[in-house]
Order: C-alpha cells, then structure tokens, then sequence
C-alpha cells in the first residue's frame, strides 16, 4: 500500500475529514484531531513521511520540549507490545523543532509505507492524548480543548 | 463552633475541640433516613451548644406521618397530574415553593418532597437523584424568575440525557401579552435545545392526554428532561371522574414498556467484527445504567473476555474491582481494536476519546437517529442496551485474549503506581493540603478501611480537585459515583447534587436500594461551594447525612492559567481562608477546617461517625493554595485527563 492508499483509508472510514492532495501525492493535508487541518509530507528521498508542525508554540529549549521528546523516544521502548512500538527495526523516529513549531515523523528503513501511515498517525494520536494528560492547559491555548 | 483542627490551637485528632453538632440519640445510618421525626425541636432542646439553636420544625421531621389527604374525583388538574405521578412510580420531587398547586398535590400524593433555597439547586438535586437511581424526579418552580431559575439545571440535565420532569406554573393563558400582574412570559422557547420534550398547557381538557406525551418522552429512547409549564386554567381545571380521561387513565393504554430488540444480522456483523478483533473493549455509558443492563454486560464481557470502560454522568455500571474492568488504565485505550460503544448518548468527536485512528466501533444504542453522529459507525445496532447484550452474550464465542487481558492488568498497575507516586508528591507539602492528598486518603478511607467498598455514594465534582479525586474514586455498584460537572461543565451544582444523591440513598430508591441510609460523601471547590453552599441548609433540615468536601484554594480553578494578567488575575481570587466550615455550622451542619496534609484523615472520620451516627451533614474545608496548581512549583500540578475512564469528564 502507498502513503496516499494508506491516507486515504482514514478519509474512508470517516477519520480525516476535507482530504486534499497535491498533484504531486507529496503533500497531504486534511482536519483530524481537535478538528484542525494537519499536512502530511512524504518526502521520498529521504523515505520519510512527517505531520509537518503539528504542535505549535513549543520552544526548542522548553522542558515541555524535552518532555515531548522523551515521551516519543519512549514510544520506541521494547517492553511496549508490538501494536503500539515504534520498532526501530522498521522506523526511525524523527522530531523536529523550527522556531518552535514540532514536526513529527517517521523515516522508512525495511518498514512499508503502509505500516509508516498507520504507525505514524496512531503515534500522532498518542502524542495529542498524552497533551490532553500532561499538558492541558497547552491544549487549551493551542488547540480549543475546555479547560474544565 | 468549629474544630479548627491547626497545631497551635491545640486540638488534635484525638481530642477535638468540641463538637458543635446537634446532640440527638444515637442513631443508625438507616434509622436516621427512615425516621427524619428523630431531629424534630425535642431533640434540639438537648443540645447544649451554639448550633443546637437551630430547630428543624415538626412540620418537616414528621413529614412522612402526616396524613395523606383522600383526593377523588371531582379534582383538579394539579391533583390529576399529582396521581398520574404517582401511577408512574415517580420517586422523589424538588422545589421552591410556587407552582402551588401542582407541588402540594403531588406532596399529597405521597412522592417524597425536598424543599430547597433556589430553583435551580433544586433542579440540579433533581438531576442528580435520577442520576444516582435510574429513577424519575421532579423539579417544579414558580412562574417568571423561579422558572429562570432553573435554566441551568436544565441544560445540565439535557447533557446528562437525564429523564427529569421539570414543572413549573405559568399564570394563566388569559393573561398573555398583558403584563397584568407580575411574571407572564412564555417559557418554552427558553428551553429550546436544552430539553428532550416541552409543553406550555393551554387547553385544560387535554391535560391526561399531555400527561401520556409527557411520561412517553421520559420512559422510551435516549433520555432527556421534559418540560411541562402549567396555565392557572389547566392546574385549576376540575375533571369530574375517569370518564373524562378517556385512555389516558391507564397507562397502560397510553404507553408500553416494549422495548426494541436487535435486528439478527446487525449482531451477526458485531460478532464478526469481536471474531476478527485481537483487543476488544467494551465502552458503557448512560444508556447501560438507564436500561439496567448491568448484569447483560458483565454476561456479555466474561463470556467473550473483553475489558470494560465506562463513561457517562454515573458509574458503577460495571464493578472496578472486577478483572475485566479497564476503568482505570488508561494507556491501554489506545490499543483497542474494536471498541462496543453501548449506551453511550454524549458521543465524542473523533480524537476525544483516547481509541487509536484505527479502531473500529460497534454502537448499540435505542434510537437510530442518533447512530453516526461524531464517531463513524462500522455496526450500529438499533436496539435496547440490555436486549442488545443479552443476545451478545448468548452468541458471542469464549475467547481466552490472554494477552490483551495482561495488557490491560499492566496499564492498570501502571496508573496506580502513577497516583501513588502524585500522593507522594502531594504529602510532601506540608504547608495546605495538597488535592492527591485528599483523594488518596479519601480513597482509602471509603474502599481500604472500615467500610464496605461498595456502601458511600460519591458525588464527584469540583474543577482542579475533580483532576485528582476522580482518579481515584472506585464504583463497585450501579450510581456509586455520580459524575457532577459532565458535559455541560456547570462549576457550582455540587452541594445541591448532592441534596438529591443523598435523597435518593435516603429513600433507597432505585440503584441506591443497596446503600439506604449510609452517608454520602460530596467533592466541590470553593468556587462551587459559592454557587450552592446555601444548600447545606436543605442537607441539615432533611437531615441528609453528607460529608462535603470542600476544596479551598482561594481562588477559580481559572486562576492559573490567567495569573500573569497584571489587571486580569484579580478577577480570579478570593479572600484567603474564608471559612466555609463555619458558614455551614452557621446553617445546621458540622465543620472542619483542614490546614495540614495530617489533619485531613481524622477530620474525615469525624465527619463520617457523625453522619452515620447522627445524620448530620459536615462539611471539611480544606485549605489548600492555588499554587499547587503550577507545575513547576509543586510537580505535578494542574492534571489532564484522558477519556473513557476513570477520568471522564466530557462524555
């Protein structure tokens, strides 16, 4: 399965909604979680497809930051079960801060692009419930979640 | 006269100051709810303290043997409806006084009557006793400001999908557009959107046929609050005798307790999904409670070995000491592949709920029209919650899912092991009482001590404190916890939720039949306690024996996000140290004031013996400080939530 096959089964079962893609099928961009739009990347020369800035307002030396680095390097951790690792076997985790916006992805080594997709977007949704735990008054300010 | 349990005063648990409660003969839990006459004015005169002054009147400790009035026909319409609430096994009413005459006839048709200081604590009560019981309650109001009132206990009522019936009067039809007098308006477009069905009554001879409308909206579908507003015409109109009814006499005539059974092939399509599916989870809601699914739930979830979650305005629904319940771990939400959303009315939108982006969801649920709003469906089943799973648990196959159960069991551990690690954190303060503090030993209190772990009712509310205390609070039976705030997020309601959670534990009405009599415990803020602490008032006349937790940081819970506004942050405090303990001994209630991490569990224990023993209500201030709520000052500050689950807030 390709990086657009792959997007497209979340459009179809109802997950991505107002789906667009470029001519090119290297830029994505659809509304998901807090009903915001997020674009996807695929970037096939280095093999990697990125939710490009999907965090906002995180500043580079922030211990939110590092907060969130620590969480997505655990995410790698061998005493998580198969369904929700991200095997470095298959996947190299990428996190990127640009004058504090954070892009996260996943540069392909022997996984498919298929699985890339569905590693990627579980690892996205993981990354916003652990927000809505840990951060919530960044989610308030940043994404419209209530605080109460 | 407080116990003001601080070092220097030299109190100490051991030896508390005094206590300022009224001194009546010892009592049992259950005594106290079935025999209100035991906390007449006698028993006042023994008391020899401040607070003994407070002389609750015959009037009210003797209600239940004061004598039912014969009403036979000719009667009126407010005694018509009075009966048909009656015949409907409607449990409990609230209310100020006005709406006259439909509130004394239904009074006089023996359906226990709880008075309260404003209408809308007494819809909010009324909310929460059906929340709390499955059972219908009325809140009633009078025409104009009464009924404005009650606007807000509505709207929370209609997000909790609560079956309340709320009644108020409506001066009369020939008056419209006059301003004759005071308090004509039109009530029903102010509740438009906020209830499942409303009627102004206008035509006096239809009253049985809006009383069968009425009671249809509040026993068929996804529940909701209905909205009756009575004209003078049609509360005075005088029916002569049955025959004037015509069907709507008998309700059996009028409505069925039929229920919509699950089409074959639409659970063929969820068994073949659960045969697929590798880490199944069951989600149940509101309509679990309403149907009395519970025990086709836990058939349906050990047969085929699937955790259960819960989430609505209750819990309980399925026991959290039980193996199967994945209430409390919440990492491993993520990694349910088939999720059975059972009941669940408040439907997240996606990315609420903690489910991956690939999960798929089976929605189970008594109304059709609802089905795929929010969520995408990939079997939605059209039926009654529990029919739906009784026939799930006879057809569904035995699986093992060995793995997926250890998975759970570790998620599990891993957040006990996190709260444990906050309360650490939280004793560590020694300066105010940290809020992982009170929901530890809270916790320990009701679920690891002297008690049945199944026994105290819990109204959970609060803003800040409602992060920590939720993560602990168990429910063991059907109601145990009643979730305050919900979806519609009103910060304030929790002292009068918690008049009708205890009405109901009193009555022992519906769920809380188990619990009849035992003291309730109460969880707010202060900034709540602002909204409703008059209704400590109506917890110590009906002698409702609730230990309100009363958590005091001086300020909004919206103060911290807001506290660098240099014109802006005033506008989120307080006083500092107001004391909520002696207001409440001011109204007939017992007081703590808690300073210190070590005063908190002595002060609670207090609290319940005097509950249990006396039937008092108390109320525990615990003074805390809005600084706890800054992370990098006190780790682990202001908590998040993730939901379904133990921490269900919103859905």
């Amino acid at each position: 399965m390709t990086i657009p096959d792959a997007l497209q089964t979340y459009v179809q079962r109802g997950i991505f909604k107002s789906f667009n893609a470029q001519p090119d099928q290297r830029k994505f961009d659809f509304v998901w979680l807090n009903r915001k739009r997020m674009h996807v990347h695929w970037n096939a020369g280095r093999n990697a497809i990125v939710f490009k800035d999907v965090l906002h307002n995180i500043p580079a030396r922030s211990r939110h930051y590092r907060e969130v680095r620590a969480y997505l390097k655990g995410r790698t951790s061998p005493d998580l079960p198969a369904h929700r690792r991200v095997d470095p076997d298959l996947f190299d985790l990428v996190c990127e801060n640009h004058k504090s916006v954070v892009s996260v992805g996943l540069r392909l080594k022997s996984g498919s692009q298929g699985a890339a997709v569905r590693r990627l977007t579980a690892l996205v949704h993981e990354l916003f419930i652990y927000h809505h735990d840990r951060w919530p008054e960044y989610m308030y300010e940043n994404f419209g979640s209530p605080l109460e | 006269m407080s116990i003001d349990t601080r070092p220097e005063e030299g109190n100490t648990a051991a030896n508390p100051s005094r206590r300022s409660f009224l001194k009546f003969a010892a009592v049992g839990a259950g005594a106290a709810a079935s025999s209100p006459m035991l906390a007449g004015a006698a028993g006042a005169q023994e008391a020899g303290d401040e607070a003994a002054r407070l002389v609750v009147p015959d009037e009210i400790a003797n209600r239940d043997q004061a004598p039912l009035p014969d009403i036979q026909f000719p009667m009126t319409g407010a005694n018509l409806f009075g009966r048909a609430c009656a015949l409907e096994d409607v449990k409990a009413m609230f209310c100020c006084p006005g709406n006259y005459n439909v509130i004394h006839a239904i009074a006089d048709h023996n359906i226990p009557s709880y008075s309260g200081r404003n209408e809308g604590s007494m819809t909010h009560a009324a909310d929460a006793f059906v929340r709390a019981t499955g059972e219908i309650a009325i809140a009633s109001g009078t025409e104009g400001p009464g009924f404005t009132n009650m606007i807000s206990g509505i709207a929370a009522a209609n997000s909790c999908r609560t079956p309340m019936l709320l009644v108020a009067s409506n001066m009369r039809v020939e008056q419209d557009d006059t301003e004759q007098g005071i308090q004509v308006m039109y009530q029903q477009p102010l509740t438009e959107g906020i209830k499942k069905y409303g009627k102004r009554l206008i035509t006096p001879h239809r009253l049985p046929e809006y009383i069968g409308y009425t009671f249809r909206q509040l026993k068929t579908g996804i529940p909701g609050p209905v909205h009756i507003d009575f004209t003078g015409e049609v509360s005075n109109h005088q029916f002569e005798g049955e025959a004037d009814l015509g069907h709507y006499g008998s309700v059996a005539r009028y409505r069925t307790d039929s229920r919509p059974a699950p089409a074959a092939g639409d659970i063929e399509a969820a068994l073949r999904l659960l045969d697929q599916a590798e880490r199944p989870m069951i989600v149940a809601s509101t309509g679990v409670f309403y149907a009395k699914a519970w025990d086709a739930l836990k058939a349906f979830a050990e047969k085929a070995n699937i955790p259960v979650v819960e989430s609505g305005p209750m819990m309980g629904k399925f026991p959290h000491d039980h193996p199967l319940s994945a209430h409390a771990a919440p990492d491993a939400l993520a990694s349910a592949d088939l999720v059975f959303l059972v009941g669940q009315y408040c439907m997240p939108t996606v990315g609420e709920f903690a489910f991956g982006p690939d999960t798929r969801y089976v929605r189970i649920q008594p109304e059709a029209g609802d089905m795929g709003r929010n969520l995408p469906v990939d079997v939605g089943i059209f039926s009654c919650e529990k029919l739906a799973l009784e026939e799930l648990a006879d057809r569904a196959r035995s699986a093992e899912r060995t793995s997926w159960l250890n998975e759970v069991d570790a998620a599990r551990r891993a957040f006990a092991d996190q709260n444990q690690s906050y309360y650490e954190m939280g004793r560590g303060y020694s300066e105010a009482v940290h809020p992982a503090v009170i929901a530890k030993e809270l916790s320990d209190f009701l679920y690891n001590g002297d008690l049945a772990p199944e026994q105290t009712t819990v109204l959970s509310g609060g803003f800040g404190i409602a992060r920590y205390t939720r993560r602990f609070l168990q429910a063991h039976r059907p109601g145990q916890v009643v979730n305050g705030a919900y979806q519609f997020a009103s910060i304030g309601p929790d002292v009068a939720y918690a008049v009708g959670v205890a009405a109901g534990v009193q009555l022992g009405a519906g769920a809380q039949a188990a619990a009849q009599g035992a003291p309730i415990v109460c969880i707010t803020g202060d900034a709540g306690f602002g909204f409703t602490g008059m209704e400590i008032e109506t917890q110590a006349k009906y002698r409702l024996p609730v230990i309100n937790i009363v958590y005091n940081n001086n300020s909004w819970g919206t103060w911290y996000s807001n506290r660098d506004l240099p014109r802006g942050a005033q506008l989120h405090l307080f006083q500092e140290g107001v004391r909520y303990d002696r207001m409440a001994e001011g109204l007939g209630a017992h007081g703590e004031y808690v300073t210190s991490p070590d005063q908190f569990l002595p002060a609670l224990q207090r609290a319940y013996d005097i509950a249990q023993n006396e039937g008092l209500p108390s109320v525990i201030n615990c003074q805390a400080k809005r600084e706890f709520w800054i992370r990098d000052e006190y780790e682990p500050g202001f908590l998040g939530k993730v939901e379904p689950g133990v921490m269900s807030y919103y859905h």
